[in-house]
């Protein structure tokens, strides 16, 4: 059976590629590695032989794949927070070895020698990545006491939003909608709640989150700037367990437990915020009808069907409620169902099959009862296929081939009530696949490369304008529309044209530290269209069509990588510098009308855009005291050059993004006191974003003075600081073990720094002949908070 | 009964920057650099009253006073490229002729100030052409009083009624005057259009009366004007009020030139600011019962 799958991947890879196979007759060590207490597989464990120095990482469902040859071997398995095991080995035949690894209690100050890893940041492959341990980030200061991973992200290098409350988040200069968000492989097409103070990820369902900014693997495409992967928790498959918080904002739940120990478990977890149940106790009564909250759940059901056969079943639905007394309300949320097999077919080969099905929607309208009744529906729905096979041909080669198939639909609008009418619904088929390999060869060089195609297909039924030739795209130059039936083609961008080459390499200079190198290019097919600060959540995606091309990126970076020993600590050292070049990103007319509009693209004005930058982080994981200090130096700038008047911004220079922060610092630390009290503090410093101030102003009839504009995003806002502390108090467990519970408290903003979201020109209400500018901002004074956690 | 309220067409963008205007602001001193003047030029004619023009120049932002007018200028109206009069100057800037648009011409004006204009020295302006839109007119204004209807308080309100003939792309700005002081801050910029209800009457029947202001003291005058305009107009008073209501929260749009329909005829692409618009007007008043 093995020739034939080496058959196979002979003939898909090429013969060239089998060197590593053939060189020396090997046996093969596997298995997972899980959490004891838990028996949650554990993504990215270093699992290395000893004597040879050889190492692999378990992926994200916990396996690891290590060829050795015969003899007798030493294998250890290390990862941050766990005690390090290590198991003797006589290894005469393929072997199947699972860990199960215990929770330090204490992180030690020890130096892992993970001896080439995936996870070591000097050896692996990967660079541009950015990883959080969710236990770690639960000891820092949040706002609100609400620990949020997407706020915490923005403390890394290279990971900024537009300011507080900003819906999504700005990858190296990228704009919100370039980021692809997967939960369990599901995207995620709103990551906020409470439009845009907190994310949609409950940090108790969170069991592992990478985001990467560049380097990207060939399995994830379709969006330009960054892919956030984040996997839920799979259920504690040895007892009933559970953990929660009761905070100041909102309340939260997980419970999880086995059906089949060790066999058959499930997790179910639930947020919600009352802010709406206090208003309601007010005695103003424009306040307490307001409402204002947001719920979610996650849910995973994990059934190891035997030692080869995995499932899971796993979803999440959040929502966000809005109204304004009687008179209308919105609520948004995302839902995504997640359904896969994983089969090892064999000790080298890893096979998986996802189904997908992930649902954005949003309505605003009246209350049912209403004599007018006014109801405007908008959702994205996709439903995703993905099949891959991974082969781990030996500690030095590992090869995935890979296939996925989106279909979307897209319903911009339904209106229904007193008046009915809709947006033409839009559909549209996203085929891809793609090849990944990562490769050692010798004892510096490391290597992952791959090539993702992508095809985009618009289908009909739809009706698409006809503009006039050597005219501006406006209602007024239409001469004509087009017809297509249902599953007609409109437009189509070929496997070719979609090409995606992705390339990283690593070269270790000595044992402690290496250079890098990574070129990736990235398509996207669908836009956000949206002309605020920040998205809203009523904003809608549009797919690339007729009149609409797909955007696309080529990203450069080169790094330095150290871990540096320095009185038994260790530090991770980066040192990142990055070009990205896009094309037909959007940007859009001036007072562009994007509701309700069917022929969007008489709005749209596509641009070029790049971004470049320095990025440092020197990090610290283990120890009492850890953190990491991030800076950033960077710029993000976008040229819109139309072709017809009205269609240039700034005569067509390149001009800065609305998120374009020359510097961006966080320093983030936390010391253990002791096993009861901890401490933490962090500081940002960040240069103000840009701004368009008013060079004159102008009147307008007989009460209304204007701002007067020459280019755009040419000033900026004051520059941002802020420092935040947090104390968490752990009391003794009881002598049962079995309830545990912390409390946390904080404050944000500490020194009640006004910070400015934006300055703005306003006319004075009480003297309309005086016109000033205004600095708005979001928290104007210091925000303690604290939060009781349990777990059992 | 509860009317529809015509605030519902624009409710969620409002809504959740209005969540965000309730953080704090505060105002603050920025240095910016003088400005060179540009004119603007602020001209409606209207099948009912005399076609008016208001000529002033741009002045720097913190500048504090009212903007300076252009006096002495050649202001003319013209039809279909023929020149229909000549403006008198009423007051400084303001000029004026007694000339009521009518259907099927095509409308403008030319401004031209020579080399001894202290502000703006000799220049050559016109506007783009308007033709006068379709109006069906107000059907019913009055003022009915609301009760026991929360959120709304318990008074008097004014309700509109009217209808849009059949065909999409017909326009509407309405403008209010209480006790004969015009509503005119940027929060009382008001355009709409038919995409929603294209041919539809809101007379009570077919869809519900308009409900615009209140509660309104006793004794109170209402007036209001509904005029048909025409689609650049439309979105320039969009972009006005989006401009100067709608701005420096979290969903707002970016700052944007507002650009009319003027044109410098002599130096192509040089900013020239203002709008002439041709409207079909409808006008009727109500007073609020003691």
């Amino acid at each position: 059976m093995k020739q034939a799958y080496v058959f196979l991947f002979g003939l898909l890879f090429g013969t060239s590629l089998l060197h590593p196979l053939l060189a020396q007759q090997k046996l093969t060590v596997s298995g997972t590695v899980r959490e004891a207490k838990t028996g949650e597989a554990l993504i990215g464990v270093a699992v290395f032989c000893e004597e040879l120095r050889l190492a692999a990482s378990t992926n994200a469902y916990g396996f690891y794949s290590l060829s050795l040859p015969s003899g007798n071997w030493t294998i250890k398995v290390q990862y941050i927070g766990f005690a390090e095991q290590s198991q003797k080995l006589n290894l005469t035949k393929n072997t199947s070895l699972n860990f199960e690894m215990l929770e330090s209690a204490v992180v030690m100050d020890e130096i892992v020698v993970t001896d080439g890893s995936s996870e070591d940041p000097v050896r692996s492959t990967q660079m541009s990545t950015a990883k959080l341990n969710i236990k770690e980030i639960k000891k820092i200061p949040q706002l609100l006491g609400e620990v949020d991973v997407i706020r915490t992200l923005t403390l890394l290098p290279g990971v900024s939003t537009v300011g507080e409350g900003a819906n999504g988040f700005n990858v190296r200069g990228g704009n919100v909608d370039q980021n692809l968000i997967l939960l369990d492989e599901a995207p995620v097409f709103n990551s906020s709640h409470l439009l845009g103070f907190f994310s949609v990820f409950n940090p108790d369902a969170v069991k592992d989150l990478k985001l990467f900014k560049g380097g990207t693997p060939a399995e994830y495409g379709g969006r330009l700037s960054s892919v956030l992967d984040v996997r839920q928790k799979e259920g504690n498959s040895k007892t009933f367990s559970g953990r929660g918080g009761l905070g100041l904002l909102s309340s939260r739940l997980l419970l999880e437990a086995p059906i089949v120990k060790d066999k058959l478990s499930w997790m179910l977890a639930g947020r919600r915020s009352y802010a709406d149940i206090f208003l309601s106790l007010s005695d103003d009564e424009t306040l307490n009808r307001n409402i204002l909250y947001f719920y979610d759940f996650n849910a995973k059901l994990n059934w190891k069907i035997d030692e080869k056969n995995s499932l899971f079943a796993s979803g999440y639905y959040g929502k966000d409620v809005f109204g304004i007394n009687d008179l209308f309300s919105i609520d948004w949320g995302n839902s995504t169902t997640t359904l896969r097999w994983n089969n090892i077919m064999s000790d080298v080969l890893f096979f998986h099959l996802t189904a997908i099905y992930s649902d954005y929607r949003y309505s605003l309208g009246t209350p049912p009862d209403d004599d007018f009744v006014f109801q405007w529906n908008s959702r994205i729905q996709n439903t995703i296929g993905n099949a891959s096979l991974r082969w781990y041909s030996s500690p030095n080669f590992e090869a995935e081939l890979g296939l996925s198939n989106t279909y979307y639909v897209f319903d911009p609008a339904v209106i229904t009530g007193d008046i009915s009418t809709e947006l033409e619904r839009q559909i549209a088929l996203e085929p891809a696949a793609y090849l990944s390999i990562k490769q050692k060869a010798g004892l510096r060089w490391n290597f992952e490369y791959g090539l993702r195609s992508s095809a985009f297909y618009r289908l009909g039924p739809g009706t698409e304008e006809i503009y006039a030739e050597g005219e501006s795209r406006e209602d007024s130059s239409i001469v004509g529309s087009e017809t297509y039936a249902s599953g007609e083609v409109i437009r189509s961008f070929n496997f070719l044209e979609g090409l995606e080459p992705r390339f990283t390499a690593t070269y270790v200079l000595d044992e402690s530290q290496s250079v890098k190198l990574s070129y990736q290019r990235m398509r996207q097919y669908i836009h956000l269209i949206s002309n605020t600060t920040s998205p809203t959540p009523i904003d809608i995606w549009r797919p690339a069509g007729k009149h609409i091309d797909p955007a696309t990126s080529d990203q450069i970076a080169l790094g330095w990588f150290r871990n540096i020993e320095w009185r038994k600590n260790l530090f991770e050292f980066s040192l990142e510098a990055f070009y990205k070049d896009s094309r037909n990103v959007l940007d859009y007319k001036y007072g562009a009308e994007l509701l309700f509009k069917e022929n969007i693209e008489t709005e749209l004005l596509p641009g070029d855009a790049r971004s470049y930058g320095l990025e440092v982080l020197l990090r610290k994981n283990s120890g009492k005291l850890t953190g990491w200090i991030a800076y950033t130096l960077s710029r993000s700038e976008i040229q819109v050059e139309g072709l017809y008047d009205g269609e240039t911004i700034n005569e067509g220079a390149f001009y800065p993004t609305n998120y374009d922060k020359t510097h961006d610092v966080s320093i983030v630390a936390t010391y253990t006191f002791s096993p009861k009290w901890d401490v933490g503090a962090i500081f940002n410093f960040q240069t103000g974003r840009p701004a368009t101030y008013p060079s004159a102003r102008a009147e307008f009839e007989t009460g209304i003075t204007y701002p007067v504009y020459n280019n755009r995003n040419q000033d900026r806002i004051p520059n941002y600081h802020r420092l935040d502390l947090s104390a968490n108090f752990t009391p003794k467990p009881k002598p049962d073990g079995k309830w545990e519970s912390s409390w946390s408290f904080g404050i944000y903003n500490v020194y009640a720094r006004r910070n400015a979201f934006s300055v703005y020109p306003r006319q004075n209400e009480d003297n309309p002949q005086i016109t000033e500018l205004v600095r708005l901002s979001v928290f104007g004074s210091m925000i303690p908070s604290v939060t009781y956690n349990f777990r059992f | 009964m509860k009317k529809f309220d015509i605030r519902l067409f624009s409710p969620a963008l409002l809504a959740l920057s209005g969540l965000w205007l309730s953080a704090c602001t505060d105002v603050i001193s920025v240095d910016l650099p003088d400005s060179e003047p540009l004119v603007v030029i602020d001209g409606r004619m209207t099948d009912l009253d005399p076609v008016r023009v208001k000529l002033t120049a741009t002045a720097n932002y913190f500048s504090q006073q009212q903007t300076p007018r252009i006096q002495g200028a050649r202001v003319s109206l013209w039809a279909d490229g023929v020149e229909l009069a000549v403006l008198n100057e009423d007051s400084a800037g303001y000029y004026s002729a007694n000339v009521l648009a009518q259907d099927g011409p095509n409308y403008s004006i030319l401004v031209e100030t020579d080399e001894s204009d202290p502000i703006l020295g000799a220049g050559v302006w016109e506007s783009l052409s308007e033709k006068l839109p379709r109006s069906l007119g107000i059907d019913t204004f009055y003022v009915g009083f609301l009760s026991d209807d929360p959120p709304f308080m318990d008074g008097w309100y004014t309700y509109l009624e009217f209808s849009d003939p059949a065909g999409m792309g017909d326009k509407y700005r309405l403008r209010r005057t209480r006790n004969d002081s015009i509503l005119d801050s940027p929060f009382d910029l008001s355009v709409f259009q038919d995409e929603f209800w294209d041919g539809r009457s809101f007379n009570g029947i077919d869809l519900p009366a308009l409900r615009l202001d209140g509660p309104l003291d006793s004794g109170t005058l209402f007036e209001i004007e509904l005029a048909g305009i025409s689609q650049r107009y439309f979105s320039y008073i969009a972009l006005l009020a989006e401009q100067t209501a709608q701005v420096g929260g979290t969903f707002d749009p970016p700052p944007a030139p507002l650009s009319g329909n003027i044109r410098d005829r002599q130096i192509a692409g040089k900013l020239a600011l203002g709008y002439f618009s041709v409207q079909k007007v409808s006008r009727a008043s109500a007073i609020v019962p003691e």
